[in-house]
């Protein structure tokens, strides 16, 4: 069996059709459905100066785009968490760094004086934030549980909670505390909700080469990951500086939720459902399992734009009421499977 | 591994080592030498620190003090990767936390030592000491595991995983073995033949080897070391412990010795 990039050739061909065929049709799919035809007709360069291409290119074009990337760093992060904590129900949501990321950003939005720094430099501090949020939270958890001498990954798993619980909170609070009428809570509401920003065409390609160089030190990692699930005592043997590395895995994995959480809010599920189906179809291994893991993460979540933004017209759903109307039904499955 | 390592220095000295866990200590300043060429079992009651210094050598455990020389050189000294290459440790319970098949055990075994971060080796290409497929091949047909490659290792019964686990350790030719208990899980057909094994291969890959079965380990083993509360209590050969005596004494019980086709046996008396 060939493989390109650790991943059969079937499979990757199947997932980079799956990936054309996502933005496709999510390029259909909005308040008002197009046709494939018309979707074709905006990307055959013709001169024709439709107002809908316009429409199209400027607003659902980077959209779906911004969907797809968002999808792509969750599902990765989501693989990358789960191979950290060596247990596949670890997922951004559930264990704190997305709560801490939006806690991050939160404050970015809301704290008078950041939120005048945000309103000046608006690419830098609220990613900056994130990252921070999401970094400390996960780094908090690890610790803890260290201090706890928890040695089994449920219990690992179980401080993930209590902290994503105790971050939820603190933002709740933090947003009643310090909203007032110069800032819109609506803002701030949406994005717990998730929801995807449209970005300029400049900021998309700032996103997506911060993404790629992410999900290219996440391939770096992979290895490590595959040793360090085979055991501490057997990790150490095979010369895996452990603490060390998962020091770096937790950095690398904490801003690529950053990353998403600042342009797609807090989207729960797709970083524990996506990791698993690719798991199912390709194995455990770390390096194929990522990349998949990314391409799978950004065809769901781009599906999944596209009906939040068709279903219930002229409101958009929240992404997040989405994925968690799909991901908490998998989770349920999940806990099945893994009791037998 | 050189002529002149093999003939008199070990491959691996341990002098004055010591471990406290939790306050106690494990283990209370043991000396051993492992010689290349040797199969050397590893005694003693539950307790003794038996697997400790398996885990010391292994660089498992960190936090001991004393010396401890891998081919002459200390090993805090060696670079993890190199270590990790020279010494492979097989541990007593081991369980992946992912579905691996044994061919990926063996290809992540077959890269072990290479993902050292911050120091050169990173693992993006396989090493190349000498053909790794026909290695994996040969060890794969040696430890009957060729018609298992695919499966996944929680499919597996307790005496394949027990020869998937050996074959990844053994993957890269490293020279030094330590396998705590490779054998327990074993049915008595596969234990003898994994203890032949690890014998036929001792002149490439030398094996510190603990046991709980002192009939296997007399029988197997080049020497024996006797190990209890911390402390090494005796180490030679098969016949010399026998006689000393000292096993009736560290493990608090009497032995019948009787003469075998293959050498003495000993039998609780």
């Amino acid at each position: 069996m060939t493989r390109i990039l650790g991943i059969p050739t079937g499979w990757l061909a199947t997932l980079v059709a799956a990936v054309f065929l996502s933005i496709g049709i999510a390029m259909m799919l909005g308040p008002e459905l197009l046709g494939p035809g018309r979707v074709l007709a905006f990307l055959r360069p013709t001169a024709n100066d439709h107002p809908l291409d316009r429409l199209l290119f400027d607003w659902r074009l980077p959209r779906v785009l911004t969907a797809f990337l968002v999808g792509g760093l969750l599902g990765a992060a989501g693989a990358i968490f789960q191979g950290i904590f060596r247990n596949p129900l670890a997922d951004p949501f559930l264990i704190g760094a997305a709560p801490g990321a939006a806690l991050g950003a939160t404050l970015a939005l809301l704290v008078p004086g950041l939120a005048a720094f945000q309103a000046i430099s608006p690419l830098l501090l609220l990613p900056t934030l994130s990252f921070l949020g999401a970094f400390g939270a996960t780094l908090a958890v690890l610790l803890l549980a260290r201090l706890a001498q928890v040695r089994d990954t449920a219990g690992l798993l179980l401080a993930g909670v209590a902290m994503a619980a105790f971050l939820g909170a603190a933002r709740s609070y933090l947003m009643l505390a310090l909203a007032d009428e110069t800032i819109s809570l609506q803002v701030v509401l949406s994005w717990t909700l998730g929801g995807i920003q449209t970005p300029f065409w400049h900021e998309l390609g700032l996103v997506a080469l911060a993404a790629l160089l992410l999900l290219l030190m996440a391939r770096w990692l992979a290895f490590g990951l595959d040793v360090l699930g085979l055991g501490d005592d057997v990790a150490r043997n095979m010369g895996l500086p452990i603490e060390r590395f998962v020091m770096i895995a937790t950095l690398l994995a904490s801003a690529i939720v950053a990353l998403a959480v600042t342009w797609g809010g807090t989207i729960g599920f797709v970083g524990l459902v996506v990791p698993h189906l690719a798991r199912w179809t390709l194995g455990p291994r770390h390096a194929p399992l990522i990349l998949a893991s990314a391409l799978l993460g950004g065809v769901l979540l781009a599906l999944l734009d596209g009906l939040a933004r068709s279903l219930l017209p002229p409101a958009e759903i929240p992404l997040g009421v989405l994925t968690a109307l799909i991901g908490a039904p998998f989770f349920m499955l999940l806990l099945a499977r893994c009791r037998r | 591994m050189t002529e002149s390592t093999t003939a008199h220095s070990p491959l691996a000295r341990l002098s004055d080592l010591r471990l406290i866990k939790n306050g106690r200590p494990v283990l209370d300043g043991i000396a051993l030498d492992v010689f290349g060429g040797e199969l050397l079992a590893l005694i003693g009651p539950n307790g003794a620190g038996k697997s400790s210094a398996l885990k010391c050598l292994g660089g498992v455990e960190e936090a001991w003090s004393g010396r401890i020389e891998l081919e002459g050189c200390p090993l805090a000294a060696l670079p993890k990767g190199e270590r990790a290459r020279r010494a492979t440790y097989l541990p007593q319970f081991f369980a992946p936390h992912w579905e691996l098949s044994v061919a990926d055990l063996l290809d992540i075994g077959q890269r072990r030592g290479l993902m050292s971060l911050g120091s050169s080796e990173i693992g993006w290409c396989a090493p190349s000491t000498g053909d790794p497929r026909a290695r994996q091949s040969r060890l794969l047909r040696d430890l009957e595991l060729t018609g298992l490659v695919d499966r996944r290792f929680a499919s597996l019964s307790g005496g394949e995983r027990a020869r998937a686990l050996l074959a990844q350790a053994l993957v890269t030719g490293p020279s030094l073995l330590l396998a705590d208990e490779p054998i327990a899980s074993l049915d008595p057909a596969h234990q003898l033949r994994t203890m032949q094994y690890l014998r036929r291969c001792r002149h490439e890959t030398a094996s510190l080897v603990v046991l709980h079965d002192l009939n296997l380990a007399l029988r197997f083993a080049d020497r024996i070391a006797v190990m209890a509360d911390g402390r090494m209590v005796a180490c030679g050969r098969s016949d010399e412990i026998v006689a000393s005596g000292v096993l009736t004494e560290v493990f608090s019980m009497r032995f019948e010795v009787h003469v075998t086709s293959w050498g003495q046996a000993l039998l609780p008396g």
